[in-house]
């Protein structure tokens, strides 16, 4: 009885990691969908505002969804993700109410909202300065392309659509659409790492 | 540093397709090789790796306030809290209110109590956010177009045709969904029912309160009860809970 629940707990486990590594984006949905009210009522329980709830519970997501592709996280089972991801989100919270900048919020206009930022603590960062400076840079460089390469890159490489899928969408054919991730990602290179040549 | 700008197409092509998992077995075991032996080709790859990642993360973050829409607009925005201070006047006055029904509701027949249930429970399930344009499940978020206008016969024959041909929890469990909709609990029944037979469906927790509820409205308690037991959702929860009353 203890193994076959353990077995169905095992297999769960692979199917949510499977669901992440692929970007599954229903599921991806649902379990984001399914998670911010409790992780709302936190976060205004404590001091918190609906936007910052959100920007902390987005957060948090994007760390669960790391930790899971990258193994540091393995899930034994929905409810485990669930409160795994809950856990991230209260400690969020929990370091940006003992933080600096927002004991300065306290005693400067409380009417000025702050866009949340997940740069401030360094003892719960994950990486390393110079790391996450490239990182950055990517992320930005990424933000700032023009539509149609952001559209195209994410298509192939966070929905993971084939060529032909993605040629069809784009009405173009499949070499030109390859063609066209090469320039995109050429392009992408150059606006994140030219800049370091700037300083 | 390798030089990132200058790679060339063809280079690209193929450090692509091995980070993107295109390579047969032996192809990518020769690649590997290739890499250990070449450390310039390597750093090539690992920064790749580095930039898909981080594209992936940000194409991520993107969507998320698309994902946001969706809370907005299901039904559990009704269990969002209260702001402080300002109902509690309100809430005494529900709570006469809701304690003079209690006692009204204890004294009325059972089957009454579980039509009562139900209504006050059900709400249809407020499907998928529609995104078309989506390849390969066209055909599904088109049925899902007509469930949320209300056309339940027309999504149910959609996805029954597609159910057919592929069954999967997700088409059964809209197709119970939507069965429930236009009142048909007993219809709905199976389809939820396989739904669970998936144990790593992300709709099981649904799906168990949504055929606590069919059987509710069959009038069948004792099945209710049962079903309901196996999950601890919070809706499931509080559904026993009056139910045990």
């Amino acid at each position: 009885m203890q193994r076959e629940k353990q077995n169905r707990n095992s297999q769960n486990g692979h199917t949510l990691i499977k669901n992440f590594s692929e970007n599954n984006e229903t599921v991806l949905r649902k379990i984001y969908a399914d998670n911010f009210r409790k992780v709302n009522a936190f976060v205004l329980q404590n001091n918190g505002s609906e936007p910052q709830s959100k920007d902390i519970y987005q957060e948090a997501f994007i760390v669960l969804w790391e930790k899971i592709r990258s193994g540091q996280f393995i899930p034994e089972s929905l409810s485990s993700l669930n409160g795994y991801l809950y856990t991230i989100a209260k400690n969020k919270w929990m370091d940006y109410l003992r933080s600096a900048r927002y004991k300065k919020t306290k005693i400067l206009d409380v009417s000025m909202e702050m866009k949340f930022q997940n740069t401030e603590d360094p003892d719960r960062s994950e990486a390393n300065d110079e790391a996450s400076g490239r990182a950055k840079r990517i992320m930005d460089a990424f933000k700032q392309m023009g539509k149609a390469c952001k559209d195209l890159l994410s298509k192939v490489y966070f929905e993971k659509k084939s060529m032909k899928e993605i040629g069809f969408e784009l009405e173009l054919d499949a070499a030109s659409a390859r063609n066209k991730k090469y320039r995109c990602m050429q392009k992408l290179r150059e606006l994140a790492f030219n800049k370091s040549k700037h300083g | 540093m390798a030089d990132q700008k200058n790679l060339s197409q063809e280079l690209f092509e193929r450090i692509d397709k091995y980070v993107l998992g295109e390579l047969s077995p032996t192809e990518r075991h020769a690649f590997e090789k290739e890499m250990l032996e070449d450390s310039i080709l390597l750093q090539h790859v690992n920064e790749h790796k580095y930039l898909v990642e981080h594209i992936e993360k940000q194409a991520l973050r993107d969507k998320l306030d698309d994902y946001h829409k969706t809370i907005a607009s299901s039904s559990s925005s009704k269990g969002l809290p209260l702001k402080h201070g300002f109902n509690w006047r309100y809430g005494v006055a529900a709570s006469i209110v809701l304690l003079m029904g209690l006692f009204a509701v204890w004294q009325l027949s059972p089957s009454l109590n579980n039509e009562r249930l139900y209504s006050k429970h059900y709400e249809p399930d407020p499907g998928l956010p529609t995104v078309m344009g989506s390849g390969e499940h066209y055909e599904f978020y088109d049925a899902m177009v007509s469930y949320k206008h209300g056309d339940y016969e027309i999504a149910i024959a959609k996805w029954e045709a597609q159910n057919k041909r592929r069954s999967s929890d997700t088409l059964n469990f809209f197709l119970g969904s939507a069965y429930l909709a236009k009142e048909d609990a007993k219809a709905s029944i199976p389809y939820f029912k396989r739904v669970m037979e998936v144990s790593s469906s992300i709709f099981i927790n649904e799906a168990y309160f949504y055929l606590g509820l069919a059987f509710l409205k069959n009038r069948d308690e004792k099945s209710a009860i049962e079903v309901l037991k196996k999950s601890d959702s919070e809706k499931c929860r509080l559904l026993l809970l009056e139910l045990n009353d």
